[in-house]
């Protein structure tokens, strides 16, 4: 009996030690670059540096910029993947390996690489899109397929889609309302998942940004960084909140359409 | 001419034929149960009524149209599935109004339907727990509600208490024969469950790969088994090879004993056929029996006391005899041991043709 208990502690112990290991882990850098930040002026912590990052006018439209970048390239992936994905799993499921596969190339093929594609494919008559943001975005959607399409695959694995459907269909119901009324809300979790990862990567995206010449935050944060000390600090700091921010926003947003059928299911 | 009517139906995955020229007519308010072992095509037969497999070849008529051309969501045929298949992000209310949500049913009318509905399968007081709040029969009584609260012209089920426990089984099945019985709706099931097949439905139609192999009353498959694979699958059953003596007679050899049957044999004298005897016809032998019924000596080896009855083996030459007893007071238990006559009338005396595999008893 005692034996068991001491058993139980040590391994209670031990999982412990690993959360607070991750947690310190995770927030120590944050917290060394935090206090780094609020050293702009000698001798004291101050907000001086923040309110440098702010008084520069780049700071705010580059970060704009890139949440519209975000915000298409998420319209634009999901409208992409979340059908395929659900097509994929409902009619040919021998294809999984395949398009598995195929969301490891962007991690595998370096951004520049797809840059360069993109820019020889795409700068002369009949496709001359370079000075478009809608390649832009169609270079993000390749860069965020992979984060995409596994959480949805992943929400669709869970939750005997190929039944669900059929049960529908058998009381009447077409794809529009299959779609709206019983996937999307059932893929809701890997959705926000999906969105908060394509945000967090378009958000601070560098080489297609630099390489097809856009003002978007990704190279502003390069360019503060290489010629500051403090302000680049202030603005990952920022960055990490705002990116924090954006994504809760979406939480409750999502919250308020769905929330009153689904979301206090969770609760109960 | 039937509600449904299946014309020579075959479906093949490949070239593995898993339907082969199944025909089947189910009368308008019937309960035809589709019997049979794991594999035997059941659930493709089901999925092909309700449009989610196409046939092979043949034709599915529902109530004089031919649906081949039709997909599912507008056959009108509701469905029940085994993993009961309810939207997880829906309320019990939620889940069965909505069938008729979709198809514009005002949402007065849709609460009004759906209380009536809860009141039906005894969960008014669950209408807005979640599927995961509720336990599997529960789960399983709102999936019914949802699939006969649009009224459709037939109700197609699927296994659906083979993930209950026994008890809510046997409760939701009586229940779910109630309500087929007091809507009157069509209603074809799919089971590998014989007690449950025999205690809900109209009509029975054992299946083996991917043919009807009998189709009938429960009592008549029951008494009645066409061929052994039938009488084997259904209930308990001895079965004996025995050799035709008189076909004209009905009379066969079985080991050494002589066994006379109600009825004349189709089998020529001097064949093989199968004897089968149901361990309920049987009994000891005592001043009752009948003069001209059969006899077959034994010793019993072993007592099995079931409850309301009790269950002997017997050992007869090499062979094993099952025989049932009720266990009424002025039942005389024999030992454990005990050379015993069994006997058994005429009629209990069946006769099947001499094919397939042997064997003494079956539970
Ligand atoms: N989509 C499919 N592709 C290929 N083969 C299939 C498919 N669906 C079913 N089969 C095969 O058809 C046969 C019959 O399957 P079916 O599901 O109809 O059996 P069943 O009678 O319902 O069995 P069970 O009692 O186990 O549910 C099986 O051998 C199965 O492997
Ligand atoms: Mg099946």
């Amino acid at each position: 009996m005692d034996k068991m208990n001491s058993e139980k502690m040590i391994r209670k112990s031990f999982s412990w030690f690993w959360l607070i290991a991750g947690l310190l882990y995770f927030f120590l850098p944050l917290l060394a670059t935090f206090l780094f930040s609020l050293k702009g002026k000698k001798g004291v912590l101050s907000f001086v540096a923040y309110q440098h990052v702010f008084a520069d006018p780049n700071f705010l439209n580059t970060f704009r910029f890139s949440l519209q970048m975000s915000v298409c390239t998420v319209l634009a992936g999901l409208g992409i993947i979340v059908p395929t994905a659900i097509w994929i799993h409902l009619r040919v499921p021998k294809a999984k390996p395949v398009i598995e596969f195929f969301t490891l190339l962007p991690f595998v093929i370096p951004p520049i690489i797809l840059a360069f594609g993109l820019i020889r494919c795409y700068a002369k008559p009949p496709f001359a899109l370079t000075t478009s943001p809608a390649l832009l975005v169609a270079g993000y959607v390749v860069i965020s397929f992979p984060y995409i399409y596994r959480a949805v695959d992943a929400g669709l694995s869970v939750m005997d889609l190929q039944m669900l459907t059929e049960a529908a269909q058998s009381l009447g119901a077409g794809w529009g309302s299959i779609l709206f009324r019983i996937i999307l809300p059932n893929l809701r979790t890997a959705l926000l998942s999906a969105i908060f990862l394509t945000f967090a990567t378009v958000i601070g995206e560098l080489t297609l940004a630099v390489l097809l010449a856009w003002p978007a935050f990704g190279p502003y944060m390069a360019f503060v960084g290489r010629d500051l000390a403090y302000e680049p600090a202030a603005l990952a700091i920022l960055s990490f909140a705002m990116t924090w921010g954006a994504i809760m926003l979406i939480q409750i947003a999502s919250r308020g359409v769905s929330g009153s059928r689904f979301s206090s299911g969770d609760i109960h | 001419m039937g509600f449904i009517e299946l014309e020579g139906i075959s479906k093949n995955f490949g070239c593995n034929t898993v339907v082969n020229e199944l025909s089947l007519s189910v009368k308008k308010g019937e309960f035809v149960s589709f019997l049979g072992g794991s594999g035997c095509g059941k659930t493709t037969m089901l999925r092909m009524i309700a449009g989610f497999e196409t046939p092979s070849k043949g034709s599915i008529l529902i109530n004089n149209v031919n649906v081949s051309n039709i997909p599912p969501a507008r056959r009108k045929l509701g469905m029940v599935f085994q993993n009961y298949a309810l939207f997880p992000n829906m309320t019990a209310r939620k889940n069965i109004g909505f069938g008729l949500r979709i198809s514009g049913i005002p949402r007065t009318e849709t609460e009004k339907r759906v209380d009536e509905m809860l009141d039906l399968i005894h969960m008014t007081q669950f209408g807005d727990h979640y599927p995961h709040q509720l336990s599997g029969g529960q789960q399983q009584r709102v999936a019914l509600a949802r699939a006969i609260i649009v009224k459709p012209g037939a109700l197609l089920l699927d296994e659906p208490l083979s993930a209950l426990d026994a008890k809510i089984r046997i409760q939701l099945r009586d229940d779910i024969r109630a309500i087929q019985q007091q809507l009157g709706i069509t209603t074809i099931y799919v089971t590998h469950d014989q007690e449950e097949a025999l205690s809900i439905s109209d009509r029975v139609a054992v299946m083996r790969e991917g043919r009807i192999e009998q189709i009938g009353t429960p009592l008549n498959i029951y008494n009645r088994p066409a061929t052994s694979y039938v009488a084997s699958f259904i209930g308990t059953l001895n079965m004996f090879y025995g050799s035709v003596v008189d076909a004209e007679k009905g009379v066969v050899t079985v080991g050494e004993s002589l066994l006379r049957t109600a009825e004349s044999i189709s089998v020529d004298s001097g064949k093989t056929v199968r004897v089968a005897i149901r361990p309920e016809a049987l009994s000891l032998f005592n001043n009752e029996t009948m003069s001209d019924a059969n006899f077959l000596p034994g010793r019993i080896e072993t007592i099995k006391f079931l409850g309301s009855t009790v269950r002997f083996i017997i050992k007869f030459e090499d062979k094993f005899i099952s025989m049932d007893c009720f266990n009424t007071p002025q039942f005389k238990m024999p030992q454990k041991g005990e050379q015993v006559s069994v006997t058994f009338s005429r009629e209990a005396c069946q006769i099947l043709p001499g094919d397939a595999i042997p064997f003494c008893y079956h539970e």
